[in-house]
């Protein structure tokens, strides 16, 4: 049996009324010691008015208290809440109340870990309530609330409905076709269904680059030849609007990050050692760190000395396309004049980062950039987020494709079966699965089988 | 001068003990009676009518879509059904011949006089049966229950107690059965049959959880009473596919079937009776398959249509009696001959038993292990529709499987458990077992998720080998099976192997016997798997430029073996896949799950999963995640909780 949990479920601070929330077999017979005017008998789901003491007598509250018997509560379990007279400290007294009486302290998101064991919220919705709890930002916010409303979870559901629609008329065709109705397939309107759920399948894998760099950030690198201006951009950056204090060190100091927010979203910056022909071993691994940050990263600022004649390193440019990012080249110390041919780099900003000259420009272009990137998933429509979501998918969509190319090229039903159904499985890794059964009652229902 | 044997004292107990009994002489008691004596054990029958064993209660075929599956995997090994069928066909049809190898079925019209007969005459002539007319009033039991209860024999309708260290349950639809004619109702489990009431009652008091199914027939009519001439005829194939590949019965004549359809008037007069039957006003509680509706289900669900097919059958060569497939009804007989004779051909037709639906007990199978077992009491068996199956073949299918374990048992062997990925008894078994039933469980193929391995052409390469182990498979079978195997075995080597170059002697020739181009060296697995190849035309290209040995070794098989060469090379792209997704499988399939574990002691499920893994009791990891109800998180749990106690327990070997 698990033990009973306890944890105050209303934001800190003050408001007009705070909820402590108690969950676990034993629930009811905590609150009980503290509330003991409560009735013998009660109804769950129905609000009681209760004095709550602590165990010593001592009067706390005068509060509501609903009991919610499991498995119709949040977590599955026996609920109950303590809807006390809000703020801090009175909040805090209550709960130590309750823990007194025999609950534990809950960790975080242990409501939720319940709630998932209980089978009351599917894996997306349980990883959108952690994804809540830990969001750094508000476009990380706004996806982990989507998914807690199950959006990701519909958008999937959606391609399994017209997966179990394809796989039913496939396998009516193949154990029914002896019965009253022969059933023929009708291997081109099979077809277009299995390629509308690629179509939708593949709009989801195309959602997964901006879920990603909109939950766990835009991963944005530093880069350019030593003594270009990188550390005074990364200084510049992080003074504006500094976010989460998370100083990363790489394991030397050669790679470091940290989180700020560009208008909402949270990009992960990474300040880099200088590019060049290293000569010594140290200054060799940090070059090496730089150009393993630079594959990594999804947009690249290359910083360039536009007063260096050999600003426009080969090497560098050499990093630049093996890390596959988007760059935006910022020349730098153009209070000096310039002394390289910039034509061939695209855009390209001119600032004076020492003197601040061209930062608004520099800003703007930063924040258009990051924020076109994850647009994707702060607009309608569900999102992946995760590797998992994105492997899963991934491999539905093969199996669809390979199931599309069988009906094409007019094998026999069960060669296509069989990879509608890995489809179906794949899918159902994101969500949940779906049955033999949930096939036969497809069948079941929408025909007339039978003799 | 022959001694007698020790007589029957006034008490009536049996003076010799069985190792088994079996209650039961239909489909699935009759597999499971030849079963246990084939396999060594003194095993008695006890049938309500000795003249009723093997009989087919409903309609007069066997096979079908995955249930020809079930014949033949019976069949591979050394289980009688298809001999029998194979003995009394008068139809065969191979159903979605035009599919692929893995979906196709083998089905037969069979005169159901002869299946009787000849069942009945095989059982008699098998050695350590004995079979006797009795009912079985009371299950003989010891131990304490919830503990260690087992049975030690049965006491029957005329007092004798016979003694037996397994029991194996057959008793069909006559558990507190009960027919519907219209609003009349009476006891039996078949209609013009008894019932099995104290068996029922026995089974309550062992604390089971029992559930109520209904099945429905059609009326039989009178085939000097129909137009034939008016009706399409469907004629079976020639040449036919039989069931057995070892049994070359001699065949009956051969007669067709004819097809009819019922019209809005049929509707009508229908719709107009629905407040006489029994299923809509609730006269009848027990759940129906819905696969097999009623007539009068389908023309209320399914409004819609304006016709519904329906299959006249022959019940047999000497016999006036039809079956009419698809017209299953509760309907009262006046109603019956009224929709009846809406029909074209059928104005003056005459009902000759009237169709009827039968409501009976079942035991919920979740009770049973994958042995078909009742985990409650040691060396019960239960098999067939009392489990919640409909279907001949299903229910010879779980007599086997009953039959064979309660063998083993006897032995003092470990149990048998079909997988899943072995075939289609795994399947039924395991479905039943770990999840339930709340219908009459039929098969399908779309319940076996190794469909592509699981062929009804390959099911003696899957199972015989298995069935000579067990004893069932008679020696001189296991020897033809060998060498069939090794034949197909050297061919499908000879085909991946030989790789032929594109000389021009052999370019020619490849053109010449319809293979296609020769561009480069290739194998002749290569070339089998183009279009319209053929392993005759490969043998007739090696004759031809001179490979006469390997020639030789195509031109050997039989035309079944030939068929097996192909399938296997035509598919083997998909075959390897499902290989490797096999494999997967048994990777929690052969994770068990010790018989004592304390789920009430397993932290971290929820309570669903744990009352759930309580009732199931599953064998394996596999198995508990196949429950209805058991999350992943729970299996995350469990696999978590094995790991702990196995690296806490001291390894037997090692300590």
């Amino acid at each position: 049996m698990r033990d009973t949990i306890a944890a105050i479920a209303t934001p800190p601070g003050s408001g007009g009324v705070g909820i402590v929330r108690v969950s676990g077999t034993g629930a009811l017979g905590v609150v009980r010691r503290l509330a003991p005017g409560l009735p013998a008998r009660l109804t769950s789901h129905q609000l009681r008015r209760a004095r709550v003491c602590d165990l010593r007598g001592e009067v706390l509250d005068d509060a509501l208290i609903v009991w919610m018997q499991g498995p119709r509560s949040y977590t599955g379990e026996d609920v109950v809440e303590i809807q006390g007279h809000g703020g801090a400290a009175q909040m805090a007294r209550l709960l130590g109340a309750v823990c007194e009486a025999g609950a534990r302290l809950a960790a975080p998101g242990e409501f939720t870990q319940r709630a998932f064991l209980h089978g009351r919220l599917d894996l997306t919705q349980a990883e959108a309530v952690a994804d809540l709890i830990y969001a750094s930002s508000e476009a990380a916010l706004r996806v982990a609330r989507r998914h807690l409303e199950g959006e990701l979870g519909a958008a999937i559901q959606a391609i399994q409905g017209g997966l179990i629609t394809a796989l039913m008329l496939t396998e009516a065709a193949i154990d029914f076709s002896a019965e009253e109705h022969v059933y023929q397939l009708d291997h081109a309107g099979l077809i277009a269904r299995v390629e509308r759920e690629i179509a939708a399948v593949e709009g989801l894998l195309g959602t997964w680059e901006a879920g990603r760099q909109a939950r766990e950030g835009v991963r944005v690198v530093i880069l350019g030849r030593p003594n270009a201006g990188k550390s005074t951009l990364f200084n510049l950056l992080c003074g504006q609007e500094r976010a989460i204090v998370t100083e990363v060190a790489g394991t030397t100091r050669d790679v470091l990050e940290e989180v700020i927010l560009v208008r909402g979203v949270a990009v992960r910056l990474a300040d880099t050692a200088g590019l060049r022909e290293a000569t010594d071993r140290v200054e060799r691994i940090g070059v090496e760190r730089a150009a393993a940050a630079a594959r990594g990263a999804d947009l690249i600022l290359w910083v360039i000395d536009g007063s260096d004649p050999e600003g426009l390193d080969g090497e560098v440019q050499a990093h630049l396309r093996a890390s596959g990012a988007e760059v935006l080249a910022v020349v730098n110390k153009a209070d000096r004049g310039c002394a390289l041919a910039l034509e061939g780099l695209g855009e390209q900003l001119h600032v004076s980062l020492a003197s601040r000259q061209g930062e608004a420009a520099l800003l703007d272009a930063l924040a258009t950039r990051v924020l076109a990137r994850t647009a994707a998933a702060q607009g309608e429509g569900a999102v992946i987020t995760r590797q998992r979501h994105r492997d899963a998918l991934a491999r539905a969509l093969e199996a669809m494709c390979r199931a599309r190319d069988a009906a094409e090229a007019g094998l026999s039903h069960e060669f296509i079966a069989l990879d509608l159904r890995l489809a179906l499985e794949a899918t159902g890794e994101v969500v949940g699965r779906v049955s033999a059964d949930d096939i036969l009652n497809r069948i079941f229902a929408d025909f007339c089988v039978g003799k | 001068m022959v001694q007698p044997l020790p007589a029957m004292g006034p008490d009536l107990r049996y003076p010799q003990p069985f190792d088994a009994v079996v209650i039961g002489g239909g489909h699935a008691g009759c597999e499971a009676a030849h079963a246990l004596a084939r396999m060594g054990c003194r095993t008695l029958m006890l049938t309500m009518s000795i003249d009723t064993i093997g009989h087919m209660s409903c309609n007069p075929a066997i096979g079908g879509l995955a249930k020809g599956h079930l014949v033949k995997e019976i069949d591979a090994l050394g289980g009688i059904m298809g001999r029998v069928a194979d003995a009394a066909a008068i139809q065969y049809r191979r159903l979605n011949a035009s599919k692929g190898p893995a979906v196709r079925g083998t089905r037969a019209q069979a005169d159901m006089r002869v299946y009787r007969q000849r069942m009945a005459q095989l059982l008699m002539d098998t050695p350590n049966l004995t079979i006797k007319q009795d009912t079985v009033e009371d299950l003989l039991v010891e131990g304490t229950p919830g503990r260690d209860l087992r049975v030690t024999g049965v006491l029957t309708g005329l007092g004798v107690r016979y003694q037996a260290a397994c029991v194996v349950v057959t008793t069909g639809t006559f558990l507190r059965g009960r027919c519907h004619v219209g609003l009349n109702s009476f006891q039996g489990g078949r209609a013009g049959d008894g019932v099995s009431m104290g068996l029922s009652a026995v089974l309550s008091s062992l604390d089971l959880q029992m559930g109520r199914l209904k099945t429905g027939t059609p009326p039989r009519l009178d085939g000097n009473t129909i137009d034939w001439d008016r009706f399409e005829v469907q004629p079976g194939d020639d040449p036919p596919h039989r069931f057995s590949f070892y049994w070359d019965e001699p065949m009956l004549p051969q007669l067709p079937c004819h097809l009819a359809y019922t019209n809005p008037h049929t509707h009508d007069a229908i719709r107009a009776a629905t407040d006489r039957s029994p299923m809509f006003t609730g006269v009848i509680e027990g759940v129906g398959p819905r696969y097999c509706p009623s007539i009068e289900d389908k023309v209320v669900r399914f409004a819609d249509k304006n016709q519904h097919l329906i299959f006249l059958e022959p019940q047999g060569l000497d016999t006036r009696e039809v079956y009419p497939n698809g017209l299953s009804t509760s309907l009262p007989l006046d109603v019956q001959y009224a929709f009846l004779r809406t029909i074209p051909g059928l104005e003056r037709v005459e009902i000759m038993r009237a169709g009827y639906a039968v409501e009976y007990d079942f035991v919920n199978p979740i009770q049973l292990s994958p042995a078909l077992e009742l985990r409650a009491v040691a060396g019960l068996f239960l098999a067939g529709q009392i489990n919640g199956t409909s279907g001949y073949e299903e229910a010879a299918a779980q007599g086997l499987i009953a039959g064979v374990n309660a063998a083993l048992k006897v032995r003092g062997a470990e149990p048998l458990t079909f997988g899943r990925d072995q075939g289609y008894l795994g399947v039924l078994v395991d479905d039943l077992v770990t999840c339930g039933t709340e219908e009459p469980y039929r098969m399908f193929t779309s319940r076996a998720e190794f469909r592509l391995l699981l062929r009804e052409d390959n099911a003696d390469l899957r199972l015989s080998q298995l069935g000579y182990d067990l004893g069932l498979l008679p020696p001189e079978h296991y020897a033809r099976f060998v060498a069939k195997r090794d034949r197909i075995q050297r061919a499908r080597d000879l085909l991946t192997t030989l790789r032929i170059n594109h000389a021009d002697p052999h370019v020619e020739a490849a053109e010449a016997h319809g293979l296609g181009r020769l561009r480069g060296p290739t194998t002749l697995d290569e070339l089998l798997r183009r279009p319209q190849v053929s392993v005759s035309m490969i043998y007739g290209f090696l004759s031809s430029i001179g490979y006469g040995d390997a020639a030789d070794l195509l031109h050997n098989l039989t035309p079944a073996e030939a068929e097996q060469v192909e399938i296997q090379c035509l598919y083997a792209g998909y075959i390897d896949r499902q290989d490797e997704q096999a494999r997967r499988f048994r990777e929690l399939e052969d994770l068990p799950i010790p018989d004592d574990l304390d789920y009430a002691a397993l932290p971290g499920i929820s309570f669903e999963a744990r009352q759930k893994l309580t009732a199931t009791r599953p064998v394996s990891v596999g198995q508990a995640q196949r429950i209805p109800g058991v999350t992943p998180a729970a299996i995350s749990a469990l696999l978590v909780h094995l790991e702990a106690r196995r690296s806490a327990t001291p390894d037997p070997l090692t300590a």
